[in-house]
């Protein structure tokens, strides 16, 4: 018998410690260490997700407006 | 993380003090050892510049692709694909921290440190699609690069936003 198995992504990856920092954030304990410790994880990944993953992941993102002395 | 007098503080707290875009006086918080924690320290984790295991008194060095090296992420411009969504504010609709606050850096102050430099190593910046770092401008040992990166700390500005 022979068995796949799908090799999870750096999108999948983040998406599922996304779903981990956003429970920590609805319980309100995303300013703790284990928060640090989640961001810092993800922070690896994110640049080896493709870019329109990213847009989509940022889509609700507000920015600031820097026009200082450009 | 912004800092006021040198001392940890937060945007809630900071934002009170501004009436406009920017927060005055305000600046990124030093790390308080030799290496930061993490990357919301005015200053960089020894994973980001120096190669597993090294040997005792090794140099730091600026980024060479596929060699290690390299420096304090910076962008040159705000685009929503270059930031992970969990450093992102949640105030700015993303999932990191809201005690953390939006600092800006005019390119000049890098250029014209001699120990410092500004490397893109994503895109173009013209293009504005890059990633950046602020390295050491030439192998030096890690307080020096630290030092350099502090005496930065005034030119920083924090946005109000």
């Amino acid at each position: 018998m022979r068995f796949l198995t799908k090799r999870r992504t750096p999108y999948d990856e983040y998406l599922f410690f996304l779903a981990q920092l956003k429970d920590l954030i609805r319980r309100n304990k995303d300013e703790s260490d284990e928060g640090e410790e989640l961001r810092a994880k993800m922070d690896e990944l994110w640049f080896k997700i493709p870019e329109d993953k990213r847009r989509e992941i940022n889509k609700d993102v507000r920015l600031p407006n820097i026009r200082i002395n450009e | 993380m912004p800092s006021l007098n040198g001392q940890a503080t937060d945007f809630s707290t900071v934002c009170n003090y501004a009436a406009g875009q920017i927060i005055p006086n305000v600046s990124p918080l030093p790390p308080p050892t030799m290496w930061a924690q993490n990357s919301r320290f005015l200053g960089v984790t020894s994973r980001e510049v120096l190669p597993p295991d090294p040997l005792p008194g090794s140099e730091i060095r600026p980024g060479n692709l596929g060699q290690g090296g390299g420096g304090m992420s910076v962008l040159p411009v705000i685009d929503v694909a270059l930031l992970p969504n969990s450093r992102i504010p949640k105030r700015n609709g993303g999932t990191g921290s809201n005690v953390d606050c939006w600092f800006f850096l005019e390119r000049r102050v890098v250029e014209v440190a001699t120990d410092l430099r500004l490397h893109f190593d994503i895109g173009d910046a013209a293009l504005r699609i890059s990633h950046g770092a602020i390295e050491p401008a030439k192998p030096m040992k890690p307080w020096i690069f630290r030092n350099s990166l502090l005496t930065t700390s005034p030119d920083w500005v924090c946005l109000n936003h």
